[in-house]
């Protein structure tokens, strides 16, 4: 039977893989993607939490709901970003944007 | 039992689409599975009873956000389908790290104080839309008026950073 440990090992994987993701993707975009993945990982725990723990009633899913919003806004400002490096600099790869690099 | 099928059916597609997310030769590869992988998300999400989030997962994830991703592949990329994705050389260190907190994770949950609840054993919230919006604007009030000033924000400096120089 699922238990919430089964939620939280779950989310411990994505979280992991999420992280090895955005420390070995050059691509920026990539990294971006590797980040969503972590903060999905984070909101399988938050949702896990409010349905086994009901005590805590749904402050879990309105968390959830300020995470989602946080990521959207991340990923669109991270995006212009990007894209804003990509016309000046022709790559997105995140090694060869070194102009501030001693 | 059938509830178990769909959480390993679920939780293994998640999982399997995130390690393609981030070992893909191709970042459009790349996007395709982050959407398989926040569309397995919803789906525990539905399995937690979580109606809303289950619903708003699918419009805000794999509707825009990953839309939006795949507009920023394709406007930078040099040529079509891209060149094949390099990784970093030198991070063994960050596999060793990883599998150190799993282990940490797996030996501990256990122990971490929180109960084994099994999911029989606690009646499903039913529908959830209206506690979490009477919520949003009563206990939450404060977060929720901060959240979308944040949206404004983000908005604002995406139109901005993103927008063509008009001199150049």
């Amino acid at each position: 039977m699922i238990t919430l440990h089964h939620y939280l090992l779950l989310a411990a994987l994505l979280f992991v893989i999420g992280l090895y993701g955005a420390l070995t993707r050059r691509n920026a975009i990539g990294i971006l993607m590797a980040i969503e993945l972590m903060l999905n990982a984070v909101n399988i725990n938050l949702v896990a939490f409010s349905r086994f723990l009901p005590e805590a009633g749904l402050a879990g899913q309105v968390f959830v709901v300020f995470v989602i919003t946080v990521a959207a806004c991340e990923a669109a400002v991270g995006l212009a970003l990007i894209l804003c490096i990509f016309r000046t600099r022709r790559t997105v790869e995140a090694d060869e944007v070194n102009l501030l690099k001693w | 039992m059938g509830a178990a099928v769909f959480f390993y059916l679920f939780a293994g597609g998640a999982l399997l689409s995130a390690v393609m997310v981030v070992v893909a030769g191709r970042i459009f590869h790349s996007a395709l599975w982050l959407a398989f992988c926040l569309l397995c998300v919803a789906g525990l999400f539905g399995l937690l009873g979580a109606d809303f989030l289950a619903a708003v997962q699918v419009l805000i994830y794999v509707g825009a956000v990953v839309s939006l991703l795949l507009f920023a592949v394709m406007l930078t990329q040099r040529w079509v389908g891209g060149q094949p994705q390099r990784h970093l050389t030198k991070h063994g260190v960050v596999p060793m790290l990883g599998s150190l907190l799993v282990l940490a994770v797996l030996s501990h949950v256990s122990r971490l104080g929180f109960p084994a609840v099994r999911s029989d054993a606690v009646a499903p919230p039913g529908p959830t839309t209206v506690p979490i919006g009477e919520q949003l604007l009563t206990t939450f009030v404060v977060p929720f008026e901060v959240a979308s000033v944040l949206l404004v924000m983000a908005m604002v400096a995406a139109i901005v950073l993103a927008r063509r120089d008009p001199e150049s």
